[in-house]
């Protein structure tokens, strides 16, 4: 592959898989967040 | 069930179903024919830009419309832009609807290939252009097809939209993922696949400089990510309530077109290793029905590859569940419209399955029927997306974007730039696109580019949009009273 090939690649994979992945994490991250809330507030609630 | 009743499950639930309604056909056969004829790399660059200028500002306006007003396309306008313009909403919701009758076609094909891959048949066939035009000329294979690909469709949608649409999303969207992603490296690791990456990713300045590049990649953004078609939109409306719209908006847009690239570097590596010699004309090869070259040389291509029938059988599967995920998507639309107009949901499928079975057979059956409904509905499409433009714009785009997109439970927040794209942007990118179009087609018939029997030409999709128009404007007030009724 040429040199410019590569780069356009890298930057157009990164743009678009990239982006995917980014937002797919902050996804992730958000609803596990969430999930442990709730789970964390269903043991409170249990104790209580 | 009332507009305010069935919802997603989760956060998952929505963006495997939304992704479901954005990655279809157009991802897996028409962007790699498309890149190829627009230069590889040149048509990369532009294709990104307008991911972000087109895509991305409708699949935001889509989800948050469905979102607030809780109605299909037809009440969502009549509630956002008032009574007066419920024929808009009409408009969009019909021209998603006559996609529906021959993508059902489309579908039942794809069902028929899997079906012979899946048999061992497919390797059998000596002439791959002579079996197709036996299959379409054949008359009642295609009608089948078509039945079955609509029936199992219906079938799904009538389980409703957890156990229907969300649960076949979650087994459809992982799995073709993955069958994607299996064949992107296959295909990588064949030898000789460097070439075609190497002609995928490598731009030229004259590509670059070139409009009707840009053109394309507008238009390949515009059809293969369902923005501004109302389907989005359908789906919205089974939204939980605090529910991130930005965020969603661009996984979808990230994930469609991560798609279109994995299915573009699968597609250039096999042509590029297999058959050298003939890659550009096999990959630039529109096929019978536009379908490029999935029907005639990806079986041709497979048979010479080591495991080739394992992979064939995986290409026609992860195919086939694109076009189902995105066909119920489109089944829904028109149910849930009915729906609004206070039609029960069991009533409003089985409308919506005569319907479409029957609208759909005069694409099974004709070739030429079938390039001119693609023809002028898929330029209808644009007008959609100006459509949702323009609601936003009589809601208020700043107040539209503060309340509706950037709501409460948002992960990103929207800026001022987004107003500038909904005002200015969209309005543009449509009408260059819409004219682009047409005078393409003036170029190809100079002399009866006006006749509307013509398959493809102006006159075709002012006769046919004139007629639908004229109807949605007798009918206007008659179907917001219904609709907004409470």
């Amino acid at each position: 592959m040429t040199p410019v090939a590569i780069i356009t690649m890298l930057l157009v994979t990164g743009i678009v898989w990239g982006g995917f992945l980014a937002a797919l994490y902050v996804v992730m991250k958000k609803e596990k967040r969430k999930t442990n809330k709730l789970r964390g507030k269903a043991v409170r609630d249990k104790l209580e | 069930m009332s507009s305010g009743g069935e919802r997603f499950t989760s956060r998952w639930g929505l963006i495997v179903s939304v992704l479901g309604i954005a990655v279809g056909t157009g991802n897996i056969w028409r962007f790699p024919r498309i890149a190829a004829a627009n230069g590889g790399g040149s048509f990369l660059i532009p294709w990104v830009i307008f991911l972000f200028l087109w895509s991305i500002p409708l699949i935001m306006a889509e989800f948050a419309i469905g979102k607030s007003t809780r109605h299909g396309t037809v009440g969502a306008f009549a509630r956002l832009m008032g009574e007066r313009f419920t024929w808009m909403g009409l408009f969009v919701g019909f021209v998603a609807s006559a996609i529906m009758f021959y993508y059902s076609v489309v579908t039942g094909w794809c069902f028929r290939y899997l079906l012979l891959a899946a048999t061992g048949q497919l390797f059998q066939i000596a002439d791959y252009t002579g079996d197709w035009n036996h299959f379409t000329l054949s008359g009642w294979q295609p009608i089948i097809f078509h039945f079955l690909a609509i029936s199992f469709g219906v079938w799904i949608i009538s389980r409703g939209v957890v156990a229907g649409i969300e649960r076949t999303n979650r087994l459809l969207i992982p799995t073709l993922l993955i069958l994607i992603v299996v064949s992107a490296i296959r295909a990588v690791t064949l030898p000789g696949a460097l070439e075609g990456l190497n002609y995928l990713f490598t731009p030229r300045l004259d590509g670059l400089l070139d409009y009707r590049v840009w053109l394309h990649a507008l238009t390949q953004n515009a059809w293969d990510t369902g923005a501004g078609w109302g389907l989005i939109l359908t789906y919205a409306v089974y939204m939980r309530e605090r529910e991130d719209v930005p965020l969603n908006a661009a996984l979808i847009g990230l994930g469609n077109n991560s798609v279109s690239l994995l299915a573009g570097i699968t597609v250039f590596c096999t042509v590029f290793a297999l058959m050298p010699s003939r890659a550009m004309e096999i990959a630039t090869s529109p096929g019978p029905a536009n379908t490029g070259l999935t029907f005639i040389w990806i079986p041709q291509l497979f048979e010479q590859m080591v495991g080739g029938a394992f992979f064939c059988l995986l290409f026609f599967l992860a195919l086939s569940f694109a076009a189902l995920s995105s066909l119920i998507s489109l089944l829904e639309l028109a149910v849930r419209i009915l729906m609004d107009l206070k039609i029960s949901r069991q009533t409003a499928l089985m409308v919506v399955y005569l319907v479409g079975f029957t609208a759909g057979l005069p694409s099974a059956l004709s070739q030429d029927f079938f390039v001119n409904q693609d023809w002028t509905w898929g330029i209808a499409l644009m007008i959609s997306g100006l459509f949702v433009a323009l609601a936003v714009l009589v809601r208020g785009v700043e107040d539209f974007r503060n309340r509706d997109i950037n709501s409460p439970g948002s992960d990103l927040h929207i800026g001022r730039w987004y107003d500038w794209i909904i005002r200015v942007a969209i309005p543009v990118q449509v009408i260059v696109l819409v004219l682009w179009w047409f005078w393409q087609a003036m170029i190809a018939g100079p002399d009866d580019w006006w006749n509307p029997f013509r398959i493809e030409s102006v006159g075709t999709c002012l006769f046919q949009w004139g007629i639908v128009l004229i109807v949605f404007l007798m009918i206007n007030r008659r179907v917001a009273t219904r609709t907004l009724k409470k």
